[in-house]
């Protein structure tokens, strides 16, 4: 994993310095709370309904254990004793002071970690798929990209008033596990087809939100050495084409809507031939020193197969479920990536208290090397376990009511924070995600359900990816009353699609129940090994619509938008 | 400075976030509190007016930031409750269990080893 140099540790001094003094020229009225604004928000700070929010950064989503209990110290120590794992592999604290905020980034720094940019109309966080190194499909280990872009980003004097936010991912593998169609620059590691030399597939223009759309390809192949100069041409036409003058039509995506996919790619051609050739050189010997850091831990040779494993998952159905969803294959024999759901039933989806956190490092010191990955999917990862571990790892995290065998199921639903916390919310999204996950709670039922994402926004920005959701919820206000909108068919795969609405608005309290009925039309149609968005792509929207305009004639319901 | 002001629904409260902390607070008869039986309550339009200008006031002596008028209705008991579900959830915190408390009580999901 990366270790920051003594300029990457100075580098973050710095900034903690200067934001130290400007909370304190905040705190003592030199700054007004509009000069402030910008300033905080760029240091992940936020005001949100009852306190300051802090949102600490977690490039690509790996951590170490010594940084997770870190953040479990800032959590007991600052907070209120846990942190929310976000849609972008982020942690958020919820109840900082402002004032010990500072405190709170010397406390990171400490261990290599800070919140700069994780907000603000900046280059936000860079993501990637949490199998990341250890997938057996992978073409190449996405991190060093991923690192090399989070380097050449981070404070760029160019690019750090852009019209709006900006967000990247990058892949390594075709199987897509971070959504890059949603993303405003998605990069995947790709072969040339008749070289066979690395380099990447680069997409442009994604976002979700109140106008989401997916990102089309801008480079089917693109030399590794070009990488910072073309992003920088994509991100130099946007500084200086992107919309300033309406905070809703300001992403990449609606400039290269607007413009055409042809016609933007040509202007970044044109800008990109105009690159620093002596950037392109750098790009090479940068990647390599980055990658050096990203080796796969030294693992000792294991079993592939384990009788204590198969034993107890031939008596014990908890651990049997937990073994088919959560235990990934990895690319070293004997070896497996495990996700830790952070989705009981009944849970808030992403939240993780701080001695869950501590002892969950223990876990990763024990069992996976050390390392330890958020997801996007609000889980966590660890990413290097033995095979023969698996019992005692399951055993351990059921202590800590994390063994939830329920990755990838009807109950791993991904969540904003929505109206319970979030300043921009129109409606709750947390009650709803419990009310679910309390419906279908039975094991056995949610097996017999199979795969099937829930993706619960508490406003219009889509937040938690709503758009993507096999079946997603959009919590509004109509009337003064919450409403919830339900839209079907959504993927956030390789195969990206948006879904479709399927009404009007429901309460609360009946989206359980139409949920019930969205999956009793999968069920009774399904084909033999249909996952439920294989059905939907086979049947169309009318069905799922027929059984969900039915359930409103039975229930209340409120007009659509 | 601006201060939020919300229409004519009265009665109205003045609802802030206190600056260092980010901590809720109301104003009070005679400054601010986080004790809502304590919130000064307006029933006139002047009232509110005058609550709008503590809010200015406050928050050009950084004392507050985010403060805007929040329409309430007031019970039988002199209880101050918002009308938005927004408003109530700013006055008393997220509406489900959360943290140490949610972990306690996570809808049974422990299993048996």
């Amino acid at each position: 994993m990366y270790q920051y140099d003594t300029f990457d540790n100075d580098f973050v001094r710095e900034r903690v310095a200067q934001f130290r003094g400007q909370v304190a020229r905040r705190l003592s009225g030199a700054l007004t709370e509009e000069e402030f604004k910008p300033l905080r928000l760029k240091n992940g700070v936020y005001l949100q309904l009852h306190a300051y929010m802090l949102r600490v950064a977690v490039p690509y989503g790996v951590l170490s254990t010594q940084q997770l209990r870190q953040l479990a110290l800032i959590a007991d120590r600052y907070d209120r004793g846990y942190g929310h794992i976000t849609t972008r592999q982020n942690m958020q604290f919820n109840w900082p002071a402002l004032q010990d905020i500072p405190d709170v980034l010397d406390l990171l720094a400490d261990v290599g970690m800070h919140c700069i940019q994780t907000s603000g109309n900046c280059i936000r966080n860079v993501t990637a798929d949490p199998l990341a190194g250890v997938a057996a499909d992978e073409v190449a280990d996405p991190r060093p990209v991923a690192e090399l872009i989070r380097q050449w980003s981070s404070l760029h004097p160019e690019f750090d008033f852009l019209p709006r936010k900006f967000k990247l991912a990058v892949t390594g593998a075709v199987a897509d596990r971070a959504a890059l169609a949603a993303h405003d620059v998605g990069v995947q590691v790709v072969r040339h087809p008749q070289t066979g030399a690395l380099g990447y597939r680069v997409l442009v223009g994604g976002g979700l939100g109140r106008t989401p759309i997916l990102a089309q390809e801008l480079r089917q192949f693109l030399p590794q050495d070009d990488l910072l100069a073309y992003l920088e041409a994509i991100l130099r036409v946007y500084n200086l084409a992107g919309r300033r003058d309406n905070k809703y039509k300001a992403r990449i995506k609606i400039l290269v809507q607007e413009t055409g996919i042809e016609a933007f790619s040509e202007r970044v051609e044109a800008e990109f031939q105009r690159a620093d050739r002596s950037l392109l050189a750098q790009t090479a010997s940068d990647l390599a020193v980055i990658a050096a850091r990203f080796r796969l831990p030294s693992l000792a040779p294991a079993p592939e197969t384990c009788p204590e494993v198969a034993g107890l998952a031939a008596s014990h159905r908890d651990f049997a479920a937990w073994i088919e969803t959560n235990v990934t294959a990895h690319r070293q024999q004997g070896y497996a990536a495990v996700t830790v759901s952070l989705k009981p039933v009944g849970g808030i989806p992403g939240d993780i208290t701080a001695d869950q956190m501590r002892a969950l490092a223990d876990l990763a010191d024990q069992y996976s090397a050390g390392e330890v990955r958020f997801t996007h999917l609000q889980n966590v990862v660890l990413p290097h376990v033995r095979r023969d571990a698996l019992v005692r790892l399951w055993q351990g995290l059921v202590v800590l009511g994390l063994a939830a065998g329920n990755a990838g199921l009807i109950t791993d639903i991904v969540s904003c924070p929505g109206l319970d916390y979030c300043a921009l919310a129109t409606a709750r999204s947390i009650p709803v995600a419990q009310a679910i996950s309390r419906r279908f709670a039975d094991p056995v039922r949610q097996r017999e359900i199979g795969p099937l994402a829930i993706k619960i926004s508490g406003c219009i920005n889509a937040c938690g990816h709503h758009h993507l959701g096999a079946i997603g919820i959009l919590g509004l206000e109509k009337s003064g009353a919450e409403s919830y909108q339900l839209t079907i068919g959504g993927d956030a795969s390789e195969t990206p699609r948006l879904g479709t609405l399927l009404g009007p608005g429901i309460p609360q309290a009946l989206v359980p129940d139409a949920v019930e009925a969205l999956v009793a039309v999968y069920l009774a149609q399904r084909r033999a090994g249909e996952t439920f968005g294989v059905t939907f792509g086979r049947l169309g929207l009318a069905p799922f619509r027929t059984a969900y305009l039915g359930l409103l004639q039975q229930g209340v319901s409120h007009a659509a938008a | 400075m601006s201060v939020r002001s919300h229409g004519p629904d009265l009665p109205v409260i003045l609802l802030a976030n206190e600056l260092g902390t980010g901590a809720v607070v109301l104003a009070t008869a005679t400054g601010w509190s986080h004790d809502v039986t304590a919130a000064l309550v307006a029933d006139t339009a002047p009232a509110a007016a005058s609550l709008v200008q503590r809010g200015q006031d406050a928050t050009a002596a950084n004392q507050v930031v985010d403060a805007g008028l929040v329409p309430v209705r007031l019970g039988a008991d002199g209880t101050v409750q918002p009308l938005r579900l927004r408003d109530q959830i700013r006055l008393v915190g997220p509406s489900i269990p959360f943290g140490v408390a949610m972990a306690q009580h996570d809808g049974g999901s422990h299993v048996s080893v």
